[in-house]
């Protein structure tokens, strides 16, 4: 799965870009640069998603998450407003910031063991990879003009055939989300005034 | 900032195009390049979520995480695409399309658990005015008496305090002690740990 030329420098700016994204995220002072940062990360990540030929994800992604999870939050953050952050009145961390560190050293030891006997595994086989069958457009849709990418017709197909139970269930969850989030939200004040 | 990530990918695309120099050409990403990317945002979602105090932000780093996860799951799912003859032929059961589908779910959990955590979240501020999650001194004493274990209080918050006497008298503040060290988490009801 080499990346060549281009796509592979493309990689390297968008894999330094992320992670520098993500740290400021965490380390913001003010909420709203957080969510500005997040938004950045998340952008950052569909693009690449594109790099890796998931056009239909990277597309949902910026539809769902950007435009819809990060509105929300910056509403939110909007609504709760965190002044006193913002002025240097209020402690920003939890004073655990040691234990943190020594966690994310156990992760990187156990990912480092994690991936060392799937070394052998992760490295191109012998055959080499097989981009024509990956390319190949045989799939696409016919006819009608519509210029839809292999990965969304696949993935759609997946989807509605394969995984249309869980695709119901997703439904009924969002159903269920939106309802508890209406009922948190509206408060008691409101409730008695509608009886 | 941007200048410099335009000066580096200036300076590092011709290199990487002409990458027929055996050295180059070991810094091509593969799979382990996603999947370290992937790894490092899922650290940094982690310590987000154990170092800060705003709730809001909070639910940003476990939103990094999910991104992290995510990412590790395209990625296999074009390796497996790519790779996908020379791994049958070794016997395996390769399905590219499960890393989209199951990441379109997660984007789809993602979006109803920020809506829900985010309506805690504006019910827990009308009730308390903040969004840090650390205890309240309240609820710190509270926890302290079920759980008989010390309290530990900085100097300043002592010298700090208003200093109130429960009663002049003595025998008053004997019976409040007596009645304060007879407490039994199990005589409190409902509110039994």
């Amino acid at each position: 799965m080499q990346l060549h030329g281009l796509e592979a420098a493309l990689f390297y700016v968008l894999a330094i870009m992320t992670l520098f994204m993500a740290v400021f995220v965490v380390t913001a002072r003010v909420a709203v640069h957080s969510a500005l940062f997040l938004i950045s990360t998340l952008v950052n990540v569909a693009l690449l998603f594109i790099l890796l030929h998931a056009e239909f994800v990277a597309g949902v992604q910026i539809l769902v998450y950007v435009g819809g999870v990060m509105v929300l939050f910056l509403f939110v953050i909007m609504l709760v407003q965190t002044r006193a952050e913002e002025e240097a009145r209020v402690r920003l961390y939890t004073g655990q910031t040691w234990p943190a560190v020594i966690i994310a050293l156990l992760l990187a030891v156990s990912f480092y063991f994690a991936m060392n006997p799937a070394q052998a595994a992760f490295r191109p086989p012998e055959f080499g990879p097989n981009l024509a069958l990956a390319e190949s457009t045989e799939r696409a849709t016919a006819g009608a003009g519509l210029n839809i990418s292999k990965d969304t017709q696949e993935v759609g197909e997946q989807l509605y055939r394969q995984a249309a139970l869980p695709f119901e269930i997703a439904s009924l969850l969002l159903l269920v989300a939106m309802v508890g989030a209406v009922l948190l939200a509206r408060g008691t004040k409101q409730e008695k005034y509608y009886e | 900032m941007i200048s410099i990530i335009i000066g580096a990918f200036a300076y590092v695309a011709p290199l990487l195009l002409q990458a027929q120099q055996p050295f180059l050409k070991r810094f091509e990403p593969t799979l382990i390049n996603f999947l370290m990317l992937s790894f490092l945002l899922f650290v940094v979602g982690v310590a987000g979520v154990l170092s800060r105090r705003n709730i809001i932000i909070i639910f940003m780093s476990i939103e990094l995480i999910l991104n992290a996860v995510n990412l590790n799951l395209i990625a296999f799912s074009r390796y497996l695409e790519i790779n996908k003859d020379a791994l049958i032929a070794k016997g395996l059961a390769v399905n590219p399309l499960a890393g989209p589908v199951f990441t379109i779910f997660i984007i789809v959990v993602a979006a109803a658990e920020a809506a829900v955590g985010l309506g805690i979240v504006i019910a827990m501020f009308r009730n308390r005015e903040t969004v840090a999650i650390d205890a309240q001194p309240s609820d710190a004493i509270a926890l302290a008496l079920r759980a008989r274990c010390s309290i530990f209080v900085e100097e300043a918050v002592i010298e700090g305090a208003e200093n109130r006497e429960p009663g002049t008298d003595k025998p008053d503040t004997d019976r409040l002690q007596k009645w304060l060290e007879s407490l039994d988490p199990n005589e409190l009801g409902k509110y039994k740990m």
